[in-house]
C-alpha cells in the first residue's frame, strides 16, 4: 500500500504545477459552491477560497516548519509556482484587458470619486495601523497599506519592493478582512 | 491599455478565440491569488499580531463613513464600494 502511495506521490511531485492547478482549482470550485449554496452569494467565493488558501499556508507552516506555506510540502510545491509573481502579474494584465470602459461610465461620478477616495483612505489607514503596530520601514508600511486597499495590491507591492513573506501575508489578511466586511455589511450602510 | 482594447473591440479586430483567451486569464487570476495566499508565511503573520485584521477593519470603517459624504458631494445615487 505504501509503495502504491509513493508511486502516486512521485507522479504528483513530478508534475507539481499540474497538481497545484488541480488542488487550487478544486478549492476554488468548492469555495464558489459553498458561497452559492450555503451563503447564497452573501460571501463571495473568491474570499472563501483565499481564506482556505491562508489556512492551508498555516497548516503547511505548522507541519514543515518552512516559510513558504503549503508549497513547502513537496507534493504541493507546484502551488508555489502557480502563485509566483510571474504568473500573477500576467493574470493581472489579463484582467486589465477584460475591463470594459462601459462599466466605468455606468458607475458615473460617484463611482469614480468613491474608487479614488476609497483607495486613498484605505491605504492611509493601513499605513497608519502598520506604523502603530511598530512597523517602521517604508517597505512594510507601504505593503500593509496597499493590502488594506485591496488584497491583491498588497502582495504585488510587497513582492516588487522586496517585503518579507510575513508582511505580505499580513497585507493579504488586511485586504481579505476588508473584502469580507464590505461584502457582508454593505447592504446595511446608510447612504445619506 | 484599456483604451486600446476598447478601440480594437469597436473595430472588431479582436476575434472570439482571442476574447476567450483574455477571459481565461481574467478568470485564472483568482486561483493564482489563492495559490499565492497559500504559499505565504502565514504562521509568522499570525505571530506578528492582529495588524492585518485591524488595518482591514479600520479601512472599511473609514470608507463606510465616507459613503454619505461622497453621495452628497456628487449628488448621485451611491454605489456599493467594491474595488476587488
Amino acid at each position: 500500500m505504501t509503495e502504491y502511495l509513493d508511486a502516486v506521490a512521485q507522479v504528483l511531485t513530478k508534475y507539481s504545477l499540474v497538481t497545484g492547478f488541480a488542488v487550487i482549482g478544486s478549492i476554488v470550485w468548492a469555495s464558489y459552491y459553498v458561497s452559492d449554496k450555503l451563503t447564497r452569494g452573501w460571501l463571495h467565493g473568491s474570499s472563501i477560497a483565499i481564506l482556505i488558501g491562508l489556512t492551508l499556508a498555516c497548516i503547511g507552516g505548522l507541519t514543515t516548519g518552512g516559510s513558504k506555506g503549503i508549497s513547502d510540502v513537496s507534493v504541493l510545491a507546484g502551488i508555489g509556482v502557480m502563485g509566483s509573481s510571474m504568473l500573477r502579474d500576467f493574470a493581472i494584465v489579463g484582467t486589465a484587458f477584460g475591463v470594459r470602459m462601459e462599466a466605468f461610465r455606468k458607475t458615473g461620478l460617484s463611482g469614480i470619486v468613491s474608487l479614488l477616495v476609497g483607495v486613498f483612505v484605505s491605504f492611509t489607514v493601513g499605513a497608519l495601523v502598520a506604523y502603530a503596530f511598530g512597523y517602521r520601514d517604508a517597505v512594510s508600511i507601504t505593503t500593509i497599506g496597499g493590502g488594506a486597499a485591496t488584497f491583491l495590491v498588497g502582495p504585488v507591492t510587497g513582492s516588487s519592493l522586496g517585503a518579507s513573506s510575513e508582511v505580505i501575508a499580513l497585507s493579504v489578511t488586511a485586504g481579505l478582512t476588508k473584502s469580507i466586511l464590505v461584502m457582508s455589511t454593505t447592504p446595511f450602510v446608510p447612504s445619506t | 491599455m484599456i483604451l486600446g482594447v476598447e478601440r480594437l473591440q469597436r473595430s472588431g479586430k479582436i476575434k472570439p478565440p482571442t476574447e476567450k483567451g483574455i477571459l481565461f486569464w481574467s478568470a485564472i487570476y483568482i486561483p493564482i491569488v489563492v495559490a499565492m495566499a497559500a504559499s505565504q508565511n502565514v504562521l509568522a503573520a499570525i505571530k506578528g499580531g492582529p495588524v492585518g485584521i485591524v488595518a482591514g477593519l479600520l479601512a472599511v470603517l473609514c470608507a463606510f463613513a465616507l459613503v454619505p459624504v461622497i453621495s452628497r458631494f456628487t449628488g448621485s445615487d451611491p454605489k456599493p464600494e467594491d474595488e476587488d
